[in-house]
């Protein structure tokens, strides 16, 4: 191996009247429009993470209303049935407890549903 | 022709970069791929590759030299199923008044009919003057293979230059 080139100077001196194309003009714009689609900043995620954490905090303010919305409506109806309990025989009372025992809990009109059995 | 830096003291912004390497990268990749289009297409994603990373880079030249390099390789096994067009714009410019239209078509017919492989070895010899060893360290081939190579190289392109030049002779 050898890098003497003078057995080969016939072939050299045609290809060293030559050498490879430039590159064209538009090649360098193009190369240039990267840097620019390239470095475009991003949108911000912060509108997006707003908008989520708004989101959430408005359901859970619903669900806190309606729960208590709930309890107050429960609350209600065991005021409406002690005081229908009230002057009522003892075994009718127990039988009352039994029944409300098996009612349906919590967002069962309980005044509707069974006020009207027990009385 | 030999436009190498160390990477020191690169120029950081994409348009001083490209001034600086694309004409040497370009010149590169045509030889190893042989259609403009190609050519452009590597030294395009070579670039693309380096946008906003420049400052981790240690050597620019060499990192870019070696992604036009991946990329023109890349292209072509792309293009084994689809070769491109032969009415392609010259592969070669003349640098010498000594220059002739005839003889440059024949030139690039003989270098286009070389493997990729023999052109590489042929541009980084002849337009770099780099040595076997560097060409090796380049290509990843062991030097004797590189010298194979730029043999058989100009061996075809004595072969095919030999036909017009007795042509003219004889004319």
């Amino acid at each position: 191996m050898t890098d003497d080139d003078t057995d080969d100077r016939d072939v050299l001196d045609v290809l060293t009247v030559y050498r490879p194309a430039s590159p064209p003009r538009e090649l360098r714009a193009r190369v240039l429009a990267t840097e620019k689609i390239t470095t475009r900043p991003r949108p911000s995620l912060w509108p997006i993470a707003a908008g989520l954490a708004l989101s959430a905090l408005l359901q859970w303010a619903a669900a806190r209303v309606d729960a208590g919305g709930t309890a107050a409506r429960d609350t209600s109806a065991a005021t409406q049935l002690q005081e229908a309990l009230e002057g009522v025989p003892d075994i009718e009372r127990l039988a009352a407890s039994y029944r409300r025992s098996r009612f349906v809990p919590h967002r069962e009109p309980l005044n509707t549903v069974g006020l009207d059995e027990v009385l | 022709m030999h436009d190498h830096d160390d990477g020191s003291g690169a120029p950081d912004t994409l348009a001083a970069m490209y001034d600086a390497h694309a004409p040497g990268l370009y010149r590169y990749a045509l030889m190893i791929v042989a259609d403009h289009a190609a050519a452009q297409d590597a030294v395009h994603q070579a670039f693309s590759k380096i946008v906003g990373r420049e400052t981790s880079i240690r050597s620019v030249s060499d990192y870019l030299r070696t992604a036009v390099r991946n990329e023109c390789f890349t292209l072509l096994r792309r293009r084994r199923l689809d070769p491109p067009p032969r009415n392609d714009r010259p592969l070669l410019e003349p640098v010498a008044p000594s220059s002739s239209h005839e003889e440059r078509l024949v030139l690039e017919e003989a270098l286009r009919a070389l493997p990729p492989e023999q052109r590489e070895v042929v541009f980084l010899k002849v337009y770099e003057g780099l040595t076997f060893e560097e060409i090796a360290g380049r290509t990843e081939a062991p030097p004797n293979t590189v010298a194979s190579r730029y043999r058989y190289a100009l061996a075809k392109l004595r072969e095919g230059l030999a036909v017009p030049s007795r042509a003219r002779r004889s004319g």
